[in-house]
């Protein structure tokens, strides 16, 4: 696929002299633009860092250095509003250079447009990447995408989070980390997922329906991680951050190399990450620690004459600490937990230690991709991925068992995928593949311990067609994917004595999708994008069987269960007035049939430990809409303000009952005051940010154990800037994080049963580039 | 061709074989499955005996309860006995509770009023544990009596020490309730 990457620089070489022993007559022109807007960007000052020289580009955006003797240069472009882009240049003869600038603003780039799109673009792609990504190496992937509108988390405490889109989560959203789909133990509200948002060069949601080119199920919408592409750079350069957070006296450290030699390309990218126990504003969180230790390797290497091989390695390891007053025995230890001001088992020291509960997570990612053009415009690929998911959760237990985990599955998943695609400027682009998928799920017998997820073995057959065109003002594309699932399932009875239960499963999934993209000015586009897609009850939702600790709560799977069927609709506004105001709205709706979920019973089931509650997994038909609005506005070169709103409502159309855990509306506000230069700092900005949630109020009083927490207001403070420190940038941001330090409990995280969220959190962040 | 090998040679690195192998059966070494009361009437006499029993553990069939009627104006020396009956042979978790002692206490509460419960035990620093107790009977009457046994409770929180759950924490590892009827 050609992506026109912010690394990708398209070099038109213009011969105009031939290049014999030392020319001192060469010249460098470039055309400057912005790489979301595709606009000029005038007044851009490019720099030969060798030469020490520089220019400012014209009203077109053009710049033109002249009088350049042969040689390799670095040209640093900047401009302000944008991060500073360093490209390597090998001048031989007269050159022509365009040169894509990146806007560093955090709104602005999710308010926009992206440069790159799926297919024609009647989809829209919004994501975080650059500056703001390296800005947010403490937080966890699922926390950086909820800065994309309509994005929201499920969260267990401040260091588990899952992504929620438009509502749906889990089994609904697919994360594609290097296009392969994420596998692992996905259905537990309480498992992030297991990426390092470090590895990524840019993280981005797909919110409606598309993609499906893709393994995977998307049917809430996906979540691309995605690395990038090596730096065409023959020097070895890299960059390292810092962060320490005083919430958890956390230190995350970062440190990125890459090298791009003849046709050999390599980048490896490292990440550690060590901190204690958060506070809330009055009390700290005991036991809410997290480490992490993850490293990726990209190697990118021509084979032979037109093979290209892309090989990438990621291993994510973590050990999170889960809060000790949130592990219970039974409803009556939740109902006492509810009424208590501080959780139980809070201790009034800080500490590092990590201490059941807890989770220990490793995830092993292989992927290899082989392809080659057969003809003008035709690419085969071939794509193998493997992963290796290991998971380990540790609960309190009598004293013989501590070490040993209560829950213990492998996931080892292969895939292999074979694709052409058809890309033939101004023409119709065709992609078409097949895809193979083989997993098998395993209870490690460690435990003792019945388990919650069976052991199950499986394979999925898929084929896809995606066709999409562009054209003037206009485009448009079209999509289907067929699926086949076979799963193989061994249950456990709960009788005596215990048997081994044997259920096989075949599941045909159907999607297809249309939309179009039409520019209605040069600065105003409308995209309409409807999709028809079906998921299949994950094994947890058919065969899961027993206790839910966290909620005290027995979950049993449903063996009758259907595929449910969405039907989503997705219109969006992208304009742009003068380039001073930037507007992104999108509205959407979404039909569910058959949606999936999890019922209370009107039973209980009475243990040595009490009675229990039970949910059972059932269906109804559902209705998802909602608007995702984002607005940038700069007032003056140094002044800008930008705003985020989500709303979304969810109904069981068939029970006329709120579904539940449907993000509140929430509103963000962010004013930004930049400063180009002042005295040694560059890129100076001053940042007051804001956020608003409101109170979950369509809910059902009798689906939930407690009142739903009050809606809250949180306030929020950054100042950054960069320094030139032995001839290479250092950036540097400092961050405060509820700074008002107020208490306050959150809809969709299940520590609301139990603790306050996070207090007054000040980061202290260093970026440094070589 | 080269590259396919190369590619088919790669693959096989992850590849697990996809087999249908039983699932082992877990030993659930650490279920508790059963509480028996005794409760030996200190003026002589037969035992009475307030048993729960899930020998399947949760899920399966549904336990069973058992109880015999107390005297009136009577003391008995209560003893625990925590069994794990889904093992072969049945595992006794009453001695890991009593190596335990400081981390686990039994807590007692009746909706009779004259039903009273003293601890007749204590671990190492003290504290009462619950495996020994005397329960003392008033009139006759009937109503339930409740026993909940805590692991990692605060035996220093307010009132824990005399037998009172509300400030005690830490997570409930048995909650049964029988029946009573005090003739």
């Amino acid at each position: 696929m050609f992506k026109l990457n912010k690394l990708c620089i398209i070099l038109f070489a213009l011969a105009t002299s031939y290049s014999w022993g030392q020319n001192c007559n060469l010249t460098i022109t470039g055309k400057v633009i912005d790489e979301h807007t595709g606009y000029v960007l005038p007044g851009t000052n490019v720099f030969i860092e060798e030469l020490n020289i520089g220019a400012a580009a014209d009203t077109s955006g053009i710049i033109t250095l002249e009088g350049l003797c042969a040689g390799n240069y670095h040209l640093r472009s900047s401009h302000i509003g944008c991060e500073t882009q360093r490209t390597y240049l090998e001048l031989t003869r007269d050159t022509f250079v365009y040169l894509f600038l990146h806007h560093h603003e955090a709104i602005l780039s999710e308010v926009v447009v992206s440069a790159e799109r799926v297919g024609s673009g009647t989809q829209v792609k919004q994501g975080i990447d650059g500056q703001q990504l390296v800005e947010s190496a403490n937080k966890d992937i699922s926390n950086i995408l909820s800065r994309v509108a309509g994005v929201t988390t499920l969260k267990n405490g401040g260091n588990i989070a899952k992504p929620v889109i438009h509502g749906l989560y889990g089994n609904r959203v697919a994360i594609l980390n290097n296009g392969i789909a994420q596998s692992g133990q996905q259905w537990g509200n309480d498992h992030a997922p297991e990426i390092d948002p470090m590895v990524a060069e840019r993280i981005s949601v797909i919110k409606g329906v598309g993609t499906l080119a893709y393994n995977g199920n998307s049917l809430g919408g996906i979540v691309i991680v995605e690395p990038g592409e090596i730096e065409n750079e023959p020097h070895l350069h890299g960059q390292f951050n810092y962060i320490f957070d005083s919430n958890g006296r956390g230190h995350t450290n970062n440190i990125q190399l890459s090298k791009h030699h003849n046709k050999f390309a390599w980048k490896l990218t490292g990440t550690l990450k060590y901190a204690g126990d958060r506070r809330a504003p009055n009390y700290f969180l005991t036991n809410t620690g997290t480490r992490e230790e993850n490293m990726a390797l990209q190697i990118e290497k021509a084979l032979g004459r037109d093979w290209e091989s892309k090989f990438y390695y990621s291993l994510f390891n973590t050990t999170i600490g889960v809060l000790r007053g949130s592990h219970i025995g039974n409803l009556t230890d939740l109902e006492e937990a509810l009424e208590r001001e501080e959780p139980f088992f809070t201790e009034d020291r800080f500490r590092y230690g990590i201490d059941a509960p807890k989770q220990k997570v490793q995830h092993h990612l292989l992927k290899m991709k082989f392809s080659k053009p057969i003809q003008n415009h035709l690419i085969w690929s071939l794509i193998y991925g493997g992963q290796w998911n290991d998971r380990k959760e540790f609960d309190v237990r009598r004293q013989n068992f501590t070490d040993r985990p209560a829950l213990s599955l492998r996931q080892i998943t292969n895939y292999f995928e074979t694709n052409l695609q058809i890309r033939k400027p101004n023409s119709i682009h065709y992609q078409t593949g097949v895809q193979i998928n083989i997993i098998d799920n395993k209870n490690i017998p460690e435990t003792n311990v019945f388990p919650l997820i069976p052991d199950y073995v499986g394979w999925d057959g898929a084929y896809f067609l995606t066709v999409d065109k562009k054209k003037n003002r206009f485009g448009y594309e079209v999509g289907a994917r067929y699926e086949f699932k076979h799963r193989r399932v061994a249950t456990l009875t709960r009788t005596s004595p215990v048997q081994v239960q044997r259920f096989r499963n075949n599941f045909h999934n159907y999607s297809i999708s249309g939309g179009m993209s039409y520019f209605l000015t040069n600065a105003v586009k409308t995209t309409l994008n409807t999709g028809l897609i079906s998921r299949n009850p994950a094994v947890n939702e058919l065969y899961s069987n027993g206790l839910h600790q966290g909620v005290s709560g027995i979950e049993l799977g449903n063996v009758s269960l259907n595929s449910e069927t969405s039907l989503k609709t997705t219109l969006g506004v992208e304009a742009e007035f003068g380039e001073k105001i930037f507007l992104n709205v999108l509205g959407y709706y979404s039909n569910i049939r058959d949606y999936i979920y999890l019922r209370p019973q009107n039973e209980v089931r009475l243990t040595i430990r009490g009675a229990f509650p039970i949910f059972s997994y059932d269906q109804t038909d559902a209705r998802i809409s909602g608007l995702d609005m984002m607005i940038f506005y700069e007032i003056s070169p140094t002044l800008n303000i930008s705003a985020k709103y989500a709303y979304i409502k969810g109904r069981d159309i068939e029970n006329d009952l709120p579904l539940i855990n449907i993000p509140a509306s929430s509103f963000e506000g962010t004013l930004g005051y930049e400063i180009a230069k002042l005295g040694q700092i560059k890129n100076i900005r001053w940042e007051v940010f804001s956020q608003i949630v409101t109170a979950q109020d369509e809910t059902l009083s009798s689906l939930d154990f407690t009142a739903v927490p009050e809606g809250y207001f949180l306030l929020g403070a950054k100042l950054s800037g960069s320094i030139v420190l032995f001839g290479n940038e250092l950036a540097i941001n400092i961050q405060a994080e509820n700074l008002l330090n107020n208490s306050y409990r959150d809809y969709l995280n299940r520590q609301r049963y139990f603790a306050d969220e996070l207090g007054r959190n000040i980061s202290l962040g260093l970026n440094y580039k070589f | 061709m080269k590259i396919s090998i190369y590619f088919l040679l790669f693959s096989l690195l992850l590849f697990s074989a996809c087999s249908d192998d039983d699932p082992e059966i877990p030993q659930e070494e650490e279920l508790i499955t059963t509480l028996r009361y005794t409760l030996i009437p200190s003026q002589g006499g037969a035992p009475v005996v307030l048993s729960f029993s899930d020998p399947d553990g949760d899920g399966g069939n549904a336990p069973v309860i058992t109880t015999s009627p107390l005297q009136a104006n009577e003391t008995y020396i209560g003893s625990i006995v925590v069994l794990n009956e889904s093992l072969n042979p049945t595992e006794d978790i009453t001695i890991e509770i009593a190596e335990e002692a400081a981390d686990h206490q039994f807590f007692f509460s009746s909706s009779i009023t004259d039903l009273d419960i003293t601890y007749g035990d204590s671990d190492i620093d003290g504290n009462p544990l619950g495996l020994v107790t005397e329960l003392s009977t008033g009139g006759p009457g009937s109503g339930s009596l409740t026993i909940i046994l805590r692991h990692e409770p605060d035996k220093n929180g307010m009132g824990v020490s005399e037998g009172n759950i509300a400030n005690a924490g830490g997570e409930t590892d048995i909650e049964v309730t029988f029946n009573v009827q005090i003739e």
